[in-house]
């Protein structure tokens, strides 16, 4: 297939940068397999036959062609969790081939709904795993993701995730993204509703020839509507992160608050960062911050730990893992967090 | 004695929240008056509501200032009539240096122009007797100032512009020894038979310097107890705990 | 505190940079651009040969170049209607006094005899496409410091302009630049020696009268090793209903161990087009200080930019941008760290009411080579009201570990809480937000030599004026 131009900035910016979009060719054919499992209460899930609609039809995800050409082709799962239900799902992602799904959340009003997504496994040779997820949140519901990503280094590994925010709707993310050889974010956050919050929170670990390429979008529409992006990382040999993160304040979006941070450990004179933390504003009753930091270890932080008697390399084994910790810390799910935090001591 | 401020009936909410429930208070020219109690119970809500802060809604009763009510007056016309209040956390104002901002409020207070060369000599003198750092004076307000240094800085402005009521809230909290002297001493500079003076306080360091001549204790919203200096004295050694039965 | 009042500011009264002149010139070009307007105003011009190649070849890679995707809406600018030469009725004078009384009440109107007479060591005046009026001091002569039009260097100094000329911004590098390189004419030329330190700043003021007219004007300063010079440039223009278009280049070359500060005021008219080009590079140990103001101008894409190629060198970067009704300011800087232990600070300030567009634009690229570097970017928006609109689009590319680097970004309206400190004191709403926007930018007012603070003061009294009086 020819290159696709993945993340595109919503505002472009100086062309010979090169950095309004990441150029990329989908690998392979993507075909659904059955190497998608789906864990919960069987009466709220149900299959998502293929050409299924989209929540919004303007979405266009990492790449529009790829993200057309998928809904057009893969079948998924649909989940609609009823008013003031409490629901817990839970979806492995096996990527012993290729794998193409989607996944439609409908929560209810006032409903509470979690989902732990596992995604580990591979080839020997390259291969694609590519899923859309939709999240329709109605108001006073509650959902919380939590996403760990243990792909071998030989996947191509794209999501595609849309938010829909309505009135007093409050939105938990967390991602861990370990594993893959190119992985290709794209998140659009919808928030439409009065009061509606959402929280997203990306640690990466990078090594090796390694891509995290994340396009964040939060659009406030509503009045006092929250949002915090926080991506957190290391990278160390050739590995490459890029953030595109926007945040969207469109006119009367009264009062609303938006922040994002980029911080990102360099560890090796070989990798590459780039940051295009945008703040887009029409609305002036409003807070926008946001901050990006790249560097080195802190010195203070290594001699502290060498005082201590640990080795240079351990006391940056030490560093890493605190700085990423507390994110694996919140997956809630003992093996889960056993398996990242073991694939995080494995590269470091 | 002729008075100054007379609060009657005063009911005042902050968000929907009710935080002073019925207070009445009269001060004359002359005097100072200390109110203490605990935190969260509306002290800083009484302040700000002489000092008419938006955030604070009066819901009943009112405040009359020199003779005239100025319950729905704006807080600027407030200070032009004569009222100061020395905030408890003065935020910093980037871009604007302390000489520049004191000398727009006092041309703008006494709607007179404030002459440059006068203004930088009695500014100096006033930061001198405050042993302020005359430095500071080309600084941008507040802007890197230490809490210290920021409730200096008010009572600067209080000697300025030389009001007739000065609200001090929580001018002694979080202040070593030294300065909280130094602070005492530029309040009693600017004390005289003329203006008065209302001490909002939780604890009583500053009262070793300031003699009060009535001290009111506020509880829940409410002033339970009014004495005179001897007051201070009984809550040391009480606790508020005593007075909470009168609420 | 949802309902609040807003600050009401009336359309600025430009005063004296909108009275214009009667439109008079000894030359003018056709509009549009043709090759055989571009050989005419070489040949108008008697300059070497050269440089004829060289705007031809210019205009060639202007015919097939694109618009930039990225910029602001240019749609109103007519390319095919703007005179792209326009010579006034004057030769170049070194004596106030020669110079025409229509031109001279201009500049006088503008306070520039004034300032030269008190604070400057040079002055350099430009109207519509040539530089009518330039001195400098005579004690700086001696010591081998250069500072005249440029056309008079291309004459008298041919081998060090041509050695220099558009090396940092190549024809090829965007569409505007290709047209500057086509049809430039005007502008400074500034050399000084090594070691020469030049404490009084120079000042060159580019004044457009012409209606429908383009300046672009070609300002070239190469400071040698461990000399240094303050230079301030300063634009204006009357308003008239026709679009008016400026592409000027600034090519600044900043030795080892060289300091050069570069202060602008830019104030043209709500009619312009200012796409304007500036880039420096600079050496070991080296120092460029950009200083900017943006206040005029329909629409401006303006990011200068500092290419660090020395190990030590540093650049510093303070700006302001106020864009009012009906403009679009998309502004900012680019620093590139090419060197071991360079440095960067980036502190950008903007402001929007009525309608307008303040964009910051940013780029900070620390490259392979740069380990040690150390770069903080700093942007504060300000919102005066729910109409107009404030973008920050940075882009900081990192490529190596061994960096420290910070950025951060703020956007809001003018805090209540700020506003309520300042009227405890008495000070009125509509005064207590004026002190605050002035506050807000004196951070870099305060960097200006005074006679432009001044200026700047009161441009921006005169925009919150209506809401004070």
């Amino acid at each position: 297939m020819s290159e696709l131009l993945f993340n595109e900035l919503p505002r472009p910016t100086f062309r010979w940068l090169r950095v309004n979009h990441t150029p990329a060719s989908l690998l392979g054919e993507s075909e659904e397999t059955k190497s998608v499992l789906v864990k919960g209460n069987d009466a709220i899930i149900s299959e998502l036959p293929t050409g299924t609609a989209l929540i919004n039809p303007n979405y266009k995800g990492a790449n529009d062609v790829a993200l057309t050409q998928l809904v057009n082709s893969a079948e998924g799962y649909a989940v609609h969790v009823p008013a003031n239900a409490n629901e817990i799902v839970g979806i492995r992602i096996d990527a012993g081939a290729r794998i193409a799904s989607r996944f439609q959340f409908i929560v209810e009003e006032g409903a509470n709904l979690e989902v732990q997504f596992f995604l580990d496994g591979g080839l020997a040779n390259t291969t694609n795993v590519q899923y859309f997820n939709e999240y329709d949140v109605k108001a006073n519901a509650k959902v919380v993701v939590k996403k760990v990503n243990l792909l071998d280094d030989t996947i191509q590994h794209i999501e595609h995730r849309y938010t829909k925010l309505e009135d007093n709707a409050d939105v938990e993310y967390i991602n861990v993204e370990i594993g893959g050889k190119e992985n290709f974010l794209h998140y659009e956050h919808d928030l439409q509703g009065q009061s509606s919050k959402i929280v997203h929170d990306i640690a990466y670990l990078g090594n090796k020839e390694q891509k995290f390429d994340i396009a964040m979008l939060m659009s406030h529409g509503g009045k006092k509507s929250f949002s915090d992006i926080h991506t957190l990382g290391a990278l160390s040999d050739t590995a490459k992160k890029s953030f595109r993160g926007t945040l969207d304040f469109l006119r009367g979006a009264v009062a609303s608050e938006g922040a994002e941070e980029d911080t990102c450990l360099l560890l090796d004179p070989t990798v590459k960062s780039i940051s295009l933390p945008l703040l887009l504003c029409k609305e002036d009753n409003v807070v926008g911050n946001h901050a990006a930091s790249a560097g080195q270890i802190d010195q203070n932080k290594l001699f502290y730990l060498m005082s201590r008697g640990f080795s240079e390399v351990e006391a940056k084994h030490i560093i890493v893992e605190s700085m990423i910790r507390p994110i694996i810390d919140r997956i809630g799910d003992e093996v889960i967090e056993k398996a990242a935090l073991t694939a995080v001591r494995n590269k470091i | 004695m002729a008075e100054l401020l007379q609060i009657k009936d005063l009911e005042v909410s902050v968000e929907d929240k009710k935080i002073l429930k019925g207070i009445d208070l009269t001060i004359n020219k002359g005097e100072v008056h200390v109110v203490m109690g605990t935190n969260g119970a509306g002290k800083s809500t009484l302040a700000n509501a002489i000092m008419g802060n938006p955030l604070y809604t009066v819901d009943k009763g009112s405040i009359v200032f020199d003779g005239n009510d100025i319950t729905e007056d704006a807080v600027n016309d407030r200070a032009k009539a004569g009222i100061f209040m020395s905030f408890q956390h003065p935020i910093s104002v980037p871009g604007i240096t302390v000489e520049n901002f004191i000398r727009t409020a006092k041309s703008t207070i006494t709607g007179e122009n404030v002459r440059a060369l006068a203004f930088k000599k009695e500014l100096k003198e006033k930061m001198d007797e405050l042993s302020f750092d005359t430095s500071y004076a080309q600084r941008y307000v507040n802007e890197g100032f230490s809490g210290g240094e920021r409730k200096k800085n008010e009572i600067l402005q209080m000697a300025i512009l030389n009001p007739k009521l000065a609200i001090l809230d929580e001018t002694d909290s979080g202040l070593d020894v030294d300065a909280v002297r130094i602070v005492s001493e530029g309040v009693n500079r600017f004390h005289n038979e003329d203006n008065a003076v209302l001490i909002i306080t939780h604890h009583n360091q500053i009262l070793q310097k300031l003699k009060p001549d009535f001290v009111h204790v506020l509880i829940n919203g409410k002033i339970v107890k009014t004495g005179d200096a001897s007051l201070v004295r009984e809550i040391e050694e009480k606790g508020y705990d005593a007075y909470k039965a009168l609420a | 505190m949802e309902e609040r009042k807003k600050t009401q500011v009336a359309d600025m009264d430009r005063g004296v940079y909108d009275i214009k002149n009667n439109f008079e010139y000894s030359y003018i070009a056709d509009a549009g651009l043709t090759e055989e307007i571009i050989r005419e105003i070489w040949a108008n011009k008697n300059e070497p040969e050269w440089m004829l190649d060289f705007r031809l070849k210019s205009l060639e890679i202007y015919n097939r170049m694109e618009i930039p995707n990225w910029i602001p809406d240019i749609s109103g600018l007519d390319m095919e209607n703007i005179y792209t030469y326009v010579k006034p009725k004057v030769d170049m004078k070194e004596n106030w006094d020669e110079v025409p009384e229509d031109i001279k009440s201009t500049f006088d109107r503008l306070g520039i005899p004034e300032a030269e007479k008190t604070s400057l060591a040079g002055v350099g005046a430009q109207y519509d496409s040539e530089v009518v009026y330039h001195s400098i001091q005579e004690d700086l002569v001696k010591q081998g410091v250069i500072y005249t039009d440029i056309e008079t260097a291309l004459h008298e100094h041919e081998e060090i302009v041509k050695k220099y000329w558009m090396t940092l911004i190549p024809p090829t590098d965007h569409k505007w630049a290709a047209l500057h390189g086509a049809v430039w004419s005007g502008g400074s030329f500034v050399y000084v020696p090594a070691g020469v330190q030049v404490d009084i700043p120079l000042q060159s003021y580019f004044r457009l009268n012409a209606p429908g007219a383009g300046q672009f004007e070609h300002t070239m300063i190469i400071v040698e090793e461990g000399a240094k010079v303050h230079f301030i440039e300063g634009c204006s223009a009357p308003k008239y209903d026709v679009s008016n278009l400026h592409a000027g280049a600034v090519e600044l070359f900043v030795k080892d161990n060289a300091t050069l500060r570069y202060s602008t005021i830019e104030n043209w008219s709500k009619n312009m087009y200012n796409l304007n080009t500036k880039r420096c590079v600079v050496g070991k140990g080296g120092t460029i200080e950009w200083v900017s103001g943006s206040f005029g101008s329909r629409v401006s894409c303006l990011y200068p930019m500092s290419i660090l190629n020395g190990e030590g060198a540093h650049a510093e970067f303070t700006g302001v941008t106020f864009a009012g009704e009906g403009q679009f300011l998309d502004t900012g800087c680019k620093v590139v760290h090419n060197a071991p232990y360079t440095t960067s600070n980036v502190n950008s300030k903007s402001i929007s009411k009525s309608g307008g567009a303040a964009i910051y634009r940013g780029l900070l690229k620390i490259g392979p080579k740069a380990e040690h570097a150390k770069a903080t970017v700093s942007c504060e928006s300000l919102m005066l009201d729910e109409i107009s609109q404030s973008d920050t689009i940075p882009a900081i590319i990192v490529e190596n570990d061994n960096v420290d680097l910070g950025h951060e970004a703020k956007i809001g309206r003018i805090s209540d809480e700020a506003i309520f400190y300042l009227m405890t004191r008495g000070i009125s709403e509509e005064e207590a937000r004026a002190m605050l926007v002035r506050g807000f930018v004196e951070p870099i007012s305060k960097e200006l030599p005074l006679e432009y603070a001044v200026e700047m003061n009161n441009l921006i009294n005169l925009e919150l004026e209506g809401s004070i009086g």
